[in-house]
Protein backbone atom coordinates (compact mmCIF):
# COMPACT_ATOMS: atom_id res chain seq x y z
CA UNK A 1 0.00 0.00 0.00
CA UNK A 2 2.99 2.16 1.14
CA UNK A 3 6.47 1.97 -0.49
CA UNK A 4 9.74 3.80 0.57
CA UNK A 5 11.19 4.65 -2.84
CA UNK A 6 13.59 6.45 -4.66
CA UNK A 7 13.38 10.16 -5.71
CA UNK A 8 14.66 12.03 -8.88
CA UNK A 9 16.96 13.58 -6.43
CA UNK A 10 18.10 13.72 -2.54
CA UNK A 11 15.76 16.65 -0.65
CA UNK A 12 17.32 19.17 0.83
CA UNK A 13 16.32 20.03 4.97
CA UNK A 14 14.18 22.40 3.60
CA UNK A 15 12.57 20.57 0.82
CA UNK A 16 11.71 17.45 3.41
CA UNK A 17 10.03 19.59 6.08
CA UNK A 18 7.74 21.48 3.66
CA UNK A 19 6.96 18.12 1.97
CA UNK A 20 6.02 16.79 5.48
CA UNK A 21 4.14 19.76 6.37
CA UNK A 22 1.64 18.53 3.56
CA UNK A 23 0.52 15.94 5.43
CA UNK A 24 0.99 17.52 8.83
CA UNK A 25 -1.82 20.00 7.36
CA UNK A 26 -4.59 17.31 6.72
CA UNK A 27 -3.81 16.10 10.23
CA UNK A 28 -4.26 19.44 11.90
CA UNK A 29 -7.79 19.96 10.47
CA UNK A 30 -8.69 16.52 10.87
CA UNK A 31 -10.79 17.09 14.31
CA UNK A 32 -12.60 19.31 12.30
CA UNK A 33 -12.57 18.02 9.34
CA UNK A 34 -14.53 14.48 10.26
CA UNK A 35 -17.79 16.61 10.49
CA UNK A 36 -17.31 18.49 8.24
CA UNK A 37 -15.13 17.18 5.08
CA UNK A 38 -14.28 19.69 3.17
CA UNK A 39 -12.24 21.40 5.50
CA UNK A 40 -9.34 19.13 5.50
CA UNK A 41 -9.11 19.65 2.03
CA UNK A 42 -9.35 23.28 2.30
CA UNK A 43 -6.10 22.86 4.07
CA UNK A 44 -4.07 20.53 2.14
CA UNK A 45 -5.09 22.90 -0.93
CA UNK A 46 -3.75 26.29 0.81
CA UNK A 47 -0.70 24.19 1.59
CA UNK A 48 -0.65 22.98 -2.14
CA UNK A 49 -0.98 26.41 -3.77
CA UNK A 50 1.22 28.75 -1.16
CA UNK A 51 3.58 25.45 -2.33
CA UNK A 52 3.25 25.26 -6.27
CA UNK A 53 6.15 26.99 -7.02
CA UNK A 54 8.58 24.74 -4.72
CA UNK A 55 10.67 22.28 -5.35
CA UNK A 56 9.54 19.04 -7.19
CA UNK A 57 9.75 17.01 -3.82
CA UNK A 58 7.39 19.55 -1.95
CA UNK A 59 4.96 19.92 -5.22
CA UNK A 60 5.15 16.12 -5.59
CA UNK A 61 4.07 15.10 -2.16
CA UNK A 62 1.63 18.38 -1.56
CA UNK A 63 -0.14 17.22 -4.62
CA UNK A 64 -0.06 12.97 -3.19
CA UNK A 65 -1.40 14.37 0.28
CA UNK A 66 -4.15 16.65 -1.48
CA UNK A 67 -5.76 13.77 -3.95
CA UNK A 68 -5.54 11.64 -0.70
CA UNK A 69 -7.86 14.20 0.79
CA UNK A 70 -10.09 14.56 -2.25
CA UNK A 71 -11.08 10.79 -2.27
CA UNK A 72 -11.97 11.33 1.52
CA UNK A 73 -13.79 14.14 0.83
CA UNK A 74 -16.15 12.02 -1.29
CA UNK A 75 -16.20 9.47 0.99
CA UNK A 76 -16.78 11.10 4.40
CA UNK A 77 -19.43 13.80 2.47
CA UNK A 78 -21.71 10.52 1.46
CA UNK A 79 -21.39 9.77 5.16
CA UNK A 80 -22.37 13.05 6.29
CA UNK A 81 -25.36 13.64 4.38
CA UNK A 82 -26.37 10.43 4.72
CA UNK A 83 -26.20 10.88 8.77
CA UNK A 84 -28.31 14.57 7.91
CA UNK A 85 -30.62 12.25 5.92
CA UNK A 86 -31.37 9.78 8.79
CA UNK A 87 -31.52 12.27 11.60
CA UNK A 88 -33.79 15.36 9.73
CA UNK A 89 -35.55 13.47 7.25
CA UNK A 90 -37.29 10.19 6.60
CA UNK A 91 -34.07 8.00 5.88
CA UNK A 92 -33.94 4.93 8.17
CA UNK A 93 -30.03 4.21 9.63
CA UNK A 94 -30.44 0.19 8.17
CA UNK A 95 -27.54 -2.19 7.39
CA UNK A 96 -26.09 -0.79 4.14
CA UNK A 97 -25.85 2.38 6.45
CA UNK A 98 -23.37 1.20 9.34
CA UNK A 99 -21.68 -1.06 6.80
CA UNK A 100 -20.90 2.07 5.31
CA UNK A 101 -20.13 3.79 8.49
CA UNK A 102 -17.36 0.88 9.11
CA UNK A 103 -15.87 1.20 5.62
CA UNK A 104 -15.49 5.31 6.10
CA UNK A 105 -14.54 5.15 9.12
CA UNK A 106 -11.75 1.98 8.88
CA UNK A 107 -10.69 4.06 5.62
CA UNK A 108 -10.26 8.11 7.60
CA UNK A 109 -8.27 5.30 10.17
CA UNK A 110 -5.97 3.83 7.58
CA UNK A 111 -5.82 7.12 5.94
CA UNK A 112 -4.51 8.83 9.40
CA UNK A 113 -1.92 6.34 10.31
CA UNK A 114 -0.74 6.40 6.86
CA UNK A 115 -0.62 10.32 6.78
CA UNK A 116 1.17 9.98 10.00
CA UNK A 117 4.05 7.41 8.98
CA UNK A 118 4.05 9.52 5.79
CA UNK A 119 4.67 13.01 7.36
CA UNK A 120 7.40 11.43 9.27
CA UNK A 121 9.70 9.72 7.04
CA UNK A 122 9.16 12.21 4.59
CA UNK A 123 10.72 14.89 7.72
CA UNK A 124 13.53 12.33 7.34
CA UNK A 125 13.94 12.76 3.42
CA UNK A 126 12.33 9.69 2.02
CA UNK A 127 10.23 9.35 -0.86
CA UNK A 128 7.16 7.24 0.35
CA UNK A 129 4.80 6.58 -2.28
CA UNK A 130 1.22 5.42 -1.49
CA UNK A 131 -0.82 3.04 -3.75
CA UNK A 132 -2.78 4.63 -6.48
CA UNK A 133 -2.27 8.26 -5.27
CA UNK A 134 1.44 7.86 -6.32
CA UNK A 135 0.91 7.27 -9.97
CA UNK A 136 -2.11 9.89 -10.18
CA UNK A 137 0.57 12.31 -8.52
CA UNK A 138 2.96 11.30 -11.17
CA UNK A 139 0.71 11.87 -14.10
CA UNK A 140 -0.14 15.62 -12.58
CA UNK A 141 2.99 16.47 -11.02
CA UNK A 142 5.85 16.81 -13.60
CA UNK A 143 9.57 17.94 -12.94
CA UNK A 144 10.20 21.35 -14.04
CA UNK B 1 -2.20 7.30 -16.54
CA UNK B 2 -3.37 4.14 -17.54
CA UNK B 3 -1.79 2.54 -14.34
CA UNK B 4 -3.56 4.92 -12.09
CA UNK B 5 -6.92 4.47 -13.82
CA UNK B 6 -6.30 0.43 -13.14
CA UNK B 7 -5.78 1.46 -9.78
CA UNK B 8 -8.76 3.56 -9.16
CA UNK B 9 -11.11 0.64 -10.92
CA UNK B 10 -9.62 -1.61 -8.02
CA UNK B 11 -9.89 0.55 -5.25
CA UNK B 12 -13.23 1.10 -5.68
CA UNK B 13 -14.06 -2.48 -6.84
CA UNK B 14 -13.00 -3.62 -3.39
CA UNK B 15 -14.44 -1.06 -1.29
CA UNK B 16 -17.29 -1.83 -3.26
CA UNK B 17 -17.63 -4.98 -1.95
CA UNK B 18 -16.38 -4.30 1.48
CA UNK B 19 -19.35 -2.26 1.71
CA UNK B 20 -21.70 -5.08 -0.03
CA UNK B 21 -20.04 -7.53 2.24
CA UNK B 22 -20.64 -5.89 5.42
CA UNK B 23 -24.06 -4.69 4.40
CA UNK B 24 -25.38 -8.31 5.26
CA UNK B 25 -24.28 -8.19 8.31
CA UNK B 26 -27.26 -7.70 10.52
CA UNK B 27 -26.45 -4.55 12.27
CA UNK B 28 -29.76 -3.03 13.65
CA UNK B 29 -30.17 -6.11 15.48
CA UNK B 30 -26.35 -6.66 16.56
CA UNK B 31 -26.66 -2.90 18.06
CA UNK B 32 -30.49 -3.87 19.25
CA UNK B 33 -31.60 0.06 17.78
CA UNK B 34 -35.32 -1.13 17.24
CA UNK B 35 -34.99 -2.55 20.69
CA UNK B 36 -33.20 1.01 21.89
CA UNK B 37 -35.06 3.25 20.23
CA UNK B 38 -38.94 1.59 21.62
CA UNK B 39 -36.92 2.13 24.58
CA UNK B 40 -35.85 5.40 24.73
CA UNK B 41 -39.38 6.39 22.91
CA UNK B 42 -41.60 4.55 25.56
CA UNK B 43 -39.21 5.78 28.42
CA UNK B 44 -39.60 9.49 27.24
CA UNK B 45 -43.17 8.64 26.69
CA UNK B 46 -43.74 8.10 30.36
CA UNK B 47 -41.92 10.90 32.06
CA UNK B 48 -43.71 13.68 29.33
CA UNK B 49 -47.22 11.88 30.14
CA UNK B 50 -46.65 11.96 33.75
CA UNK B 51 -45.96 15.79 33.65
CA UNK B 52 -48.59 16.88 31.49
CA UNK B 53 -51.42 14.44 32.51
CA UNK B 54 -52.03 15.30 36.41
CA UNK B 55 -55.80 16.06 36.45
CA UNK B 56 -56.80 14.84 33.24
CA UNK B 57 -60.19 15.25 32.45
CA UNK B 58 -61.78 11.60 33.11
CA UNK B 59 -65.95 12.24 33.12
CA UNK B 60 -67.08 9.48 31.08
CA UNK B 61 -69.21 11.63 29.07
CA UNK B 62 -66.21 13.35 27.75
CA UNK B 63 -64.16 10.22 27.48
CA UNK B 64 -66.28 7.83 25.89
CA UNK B 65 -66.74 9.87 22.14
CA UNK B 66 -63.42 10.69 21.64
CA UNK B 67 -62.27 7.01 22.56
CA UNK B 68 -65.07 5.81 20.47
CA UNK B 69 -63.85 8.41 18.13
CA UNK B 70 -60.06 6.91 18.12
CA UNK B 71 -61.58 3.67 18.59
CA UNK B 72 -63.58 3.61 14.44
CA UNK B 73 -60.04 5.26 13.06
CA UNK B 74 -57.66 2.69 14.24
CA UNK B 75 -60.37 -0.44 13.67
CA UNK B 76 -61.00 0.84 10.01
CA UNK B 77 -57.16 1.49 9.55
CA UNK B 78 -55.78 -1.73 11.45
CA UNK B 79 -54.24 0.06 13.55
CA UNK B 80 -53.22 -0.98 17.30
CA UNK B 81 -55.67 0.50 19.24
CA UNK B 82 -53.94 -0.16 22.09
CA UNK B 83 -50.77 1.81 21.29
CA UNK B 84 -52.87 4.97 20.66
CA UNK B 85 -53.07 6.21 24.56
CA UNK B 86 -55.46 9.74 24.51
CA UNK B 87 -55.63 11.96 27.78
CA UNK B 88 -58.01 15.05 27.72
CA UNK B 89 -56.70 18.06 30.02
CA UNK B 90 -58.17 20.94 30.66
CA UNK B 91 -56.60 24.04 28.82
CA UNK B 92 -58.63 26.88 27.10
CA UNK B 93 -56.26 26.29 24.04
CA UNK B 94 -57.37 25.11 20.94
CA UNK B 95 -55.10 22.33 20.31
CA UNK B 96 -53.97 18.86 20.43
CA UNK B 97 -50.51 16.95 20.39
CA UNK B 98 -49.16 13.94 19.87
CA UNK B 99 -46.39 12.68 22.37
CA UNK B 100 -43.89 9.67 22.03
CA UNK B 101 -45.49 5.72 22.88
CA UNK B 102 -48.28 7.01 21.50
CA UNK B 103 -50.26 9.15 23.60
CA UNK B 104 -52.22 11.96 22.37
CA UNK B 105 -53.00 15.08 24.43
CA UNK B 106 -56.77 17.20 23.86
CA UNK B 107 -57.53 20.27 25.02
CA UNK B 108 -60.88 21.14 26.42
CA UNK B 109 -60.71 23.98 24.30
CA UNK B 110 -60.59 21.97 21.30
CA UNK B 111 -63.11 19.58 21.92
CA UNK B 112 -65.51 22.88 22.82
CA UNK B 113 -64.86 24.74 19.71
CA UNK B 114 -64.99 21.54 16.88
CA UNK B 115 -67.80 19.50 15.95
CA UNK B 116 -67.04 15.64 16.27
CA UNK B 117 -66.46 15.08 12.26
CA UNK B 118 -63.35 18.33 12.78
CA UNK B 119 -62.29 16.85 16.10
CA UNK B 120 -61.97 13.35 14.53
CA UNK B 121 -59.80 15.50 11.95
CA UNK B 122 -57.77 16.36 14.27
CA UNK B 123 -57.11 13.38 16.16
CA UNK B 124 -56.74 11.25 12.90
CA UNK B 125 -53.81 13.75 11.77
CA UNK B 126 -52.16 13.23 15.63
CA UNK B 127 -52.35 9.58 14.86
CA UNK B 128 -50.63 9.63 11.48
CA UNK B 129 -47.81 11.64 13.06
CA UNK B 130 -47.78 8.71 15.56
CA UNK B 131 -47.99 6.03 12.77
CA UNK B 132 -45.37 7.68 10.82
CA UNK B 133 -42.70 8.21 14.15
CA UNK B 134 -43.17 12.36 13.65
CA UNK B 135 -42.96 12.89 17.11
CA UNK B 136 -39.33 11.83 17.88
CA UNK B 137 -38.15 12.73 14.30
CA UNK B 138 -39.11 16.35 15.82
CA UNK B 139 -37.38 15.90 19.24
CA UNK B 140 -34.28 14.83 17.89
CA UNK B 141 -34.26 17.45 15.63
CA UNK B 142 -34.93 20.09 17.85
CA UNK B 143 -33.40 18.94 21.00
CA UNK B 144 -31.02 16.61 20.13
CA UNK B 145 -30.29 12.95 20.32
CA UNK B 146 -27.75 13.18 23.62
CA UNK B 147 -30.08 15.44 25.55
CA UNK B 148 -33.67 13.02 25.28
CA UNK B 149 -30.71 9.83 25.98
CA UNK B 150 -29.37 12.14 29.18
CA UNK B 151 -33.52 12.72 29.88
CA UNK B 152 -34.30 8.63 29.72
CA UNK B 153 -31.14 7.47 31.39
CA UNK B 154 -31.77 9.40 34.66
CA UNK B 155 -31.20 13.11 34.49
CA UNK B 156 -34.70 14.33 35.25
CA UNK B 157 -33.57 17.74 34.89
CA UNK B 158 -37.03 19.95 35.30
CA UNK B 159 -36.11 22.35 33.02
CA UNK B 160 -35.32 19.44 30.33
CA UNK B 161 -38.31 18.33 30.44
CA UNK B 162 -40.20 21.73 30.08
CA UNK B 163 -37.68 22.40 26.31
CA UNK B 164 -39.34 18.88 25.49
CA UNK B 165 -42.84 19.65 26.28
CA UNK B 166 -42.49 23.42 24.60
CA UNK B 167 -41.11 21.83 21.73
CA UNK B 168 -44.12 19.01 21.31
CA UNK B 169 -46.70 21.00 21.98
CA UNK B 170 -45.61 24.38 20.31
CA UNK B 171 -43.35 24.46 17.75
CA UNK B 172 -44.45 23.23 14.61
CA UNK B 173 -43.33 20.15 12.77
CA UNK B 174 -41.62 20.58 9.08
CA UNK B 175 -43.65 21.30 6.23
CA UNK B 176 -42.87 17.72 4.68
CA UNK B 177 -44.64 15.83 8.27
CA UNK B 178 -47.50 18.25 8.69
CA UNK B 179 -48.32 17.39 5.02
CA UNK B 180 -47.59 13.85 5.23
CA UNK B 181 -49.64 13.56 8.22
CA UNK B 182 -52.49 15.67 6.84
CA UNK B 183 -52.69 13.52 3.80
CA UNK B 184 -52.44 10.26 5.72
CA UNK B 185 -55.26 11.95 7.74
CA UNK B 186 -57.66 11.54 4.84
CA UNK B 187 -57.11 8.57 4.25
CA UNK B 188 -57.67 7.47 7.91
CA UNK B 189 -60.88 9.26 7.68
CA UNK B 190 -62.03 8.32 4.67
CA UNK B 191 -61.29 4.44 5.30
CA UNK B 192 -63.38 5.18 9.21
CA UNK B 193 -66.73 6.65 6.87
CA UNK B 194 -65.53 10.38 8.30
CA UNK B 195 -65.93 13.23 6.06
CA UNK B 196 -61.97 14.94 5.91
CA UNK B 197 -63.41 18.11 4.18
CA UNK B 198 -64.81 19.63 7.63
CA UNK B 199 -60.99 19.05 8.97
CA UNK B 200 -60.19 21.15 6.22
CA UNK B 201 -63.12 23.82 7.01
CA UNK B 202 -62.11 23.54 10.61
CA UNK B 203 -58.13 24.76 9.52
CA UNK B 204 -59.75 27.34 7.03
CA UNK B 205 -61.52 29.12 9.85
CA UNK B 206 -58.89 28.80 12.37
CA UNK B 207 -57.88 32.21 12.00
CA UNK B 208 -60.26 32.70 14.52
CA UNK B 209 -63.69 34.37 13.16
CA UNK B 210 -65.30 32.30 15.84
CA UNK B 211 -62.43 31.55 18.74
CA UNK B 212 -60.41 33.62 20.80
CA UNK B 213 -57.28 34.72 19.85
CA UNK B 214 -55.41 33.77 22.90
CA UNK B 215 -57.02 30.47 22.21
CA UNK B 216 -55.40 29.67 19.25
CA UNK B 217 -52.26 31.14 19.49
CA UNK B 218 -50.57 27.82 20.40
CA UNK B 219 -52.54 26.01 17.57
CA UNK B 220 -51.11 28.85 15.36
CA UNK B 221 -47.60 28.04 16.64
CA UNK B 222 -47.67 24.73 16.38
CA UNK B 223 -49.72 24.76 13.36
CA UNK B 224 -48.34 27.26 10.97
CA UNK B 225 -49.80 27.83 7.42
CA UNK B 226 -53.64 26.59 8.16
CA UNK B 227 -54.87 27.80 5.09
CA UNK B 228 -52.57 26.14 2.66
CA UNK B 229 -53.14 22.81 4.68
CA UNK B 230 -56.38 22.80 4.43
CA UNK B 231 -56.46 23.66 0.52
CA UNK B 232 -53.81 20.33 -0.12
CA UNK B 233 -56.35 18.56 1.93
CA UNK B 234 -59.40 19.72 -0.14
CA UNK B 235 -57.36 18.63 -3.04
CA UNK B 236 -56.57 15.55 -2.02
CA UNK B 237 -59.50 14.40 -0.65
CA UNK B 238 -61.10 15.33 -3.84
CA UNK B 239 -58.85 12.56 -5.50
CA UNK B 240 -59.92 10.40 -3.44
CA UNK B 241 -63.85 11.05 -4.31
CA UNK B 242 -64.41 11.50 -0.75
CA UNK B 243 -67.77 13.36 -1.08
CA UNK B 244 -69.41 10.13 -3.19
CA UNK B 245 -68.33 7.83 0.09
CA UNK B 246 -70.68 7.42 2.50
CA UNK B 247 -69.69 9.14 5.83
CA UNK B 248 -71.51 8.30 8.99
CA UNK B 249 -71.03 10.30 13.08
CA UNK B 250 -69.18 8.25 15.05
CA UNK B 251 -71.29 9.62 18.14
CA UNK B 252 -74.72 11.43 18.46
CA UNK B 253 -74.73 14.84 17.48
CA UNK B 254 -76.57 14.65 21.20
CA UNK B 255 -73.40 12.57 22.71
CA UNK B 256 -71.71 15.58 21.72
CA UNK B 257 -73.17 18.53 23.08
CA UNK B 258 -73.23 16.54 26.29
CA UNK B 259 -69.41 15.85 25.69
CA UNK B 260 -69.15 19.82 25.56
CA UNK B 261 -71.61 21.01 27.94
CA UNK B 262 -69.30 18.98 30.63
CA UNK B 263 -66.03 20.39 29.61
CA UNK B 264 -64.75 22.55 32.33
Amino acid sequence: MIQNTSFAYTPSEEESEKASNSYVMSLIAIMVGLPLPILNLLATFIFFLANRKASYFVRWHCMQALLSQLSLLVINSVLFWWTVAIVFQNETADNRYFAYLIVALTFNLIEFIVTIYTAIQTRKGKHITWWFYSDLTNTICKER
Amino acid sequence: MKNALLKAVLSLLFLGTLWYGLSLVDFRQAFEVESTNDTTEKLLGELIEKSMTQGALDLPEIVSPVDSIVHRICRFNSLDRSYIKVHIIDSEAVNAFALPDGHIIINSGLLANTNQTQASGVIAHEIAHITQGHVMKKLVTEIGLSVIISLVTGDTNPQLLKEIIKAISGSAYSRNLETEADLLAVDYLIAAGISPLEFADFLYTIDGNQIESNQLLEWLQSHPDSKERAKAIVAYSNEKESEKLSHTPVVSKEDWEILQSKLP
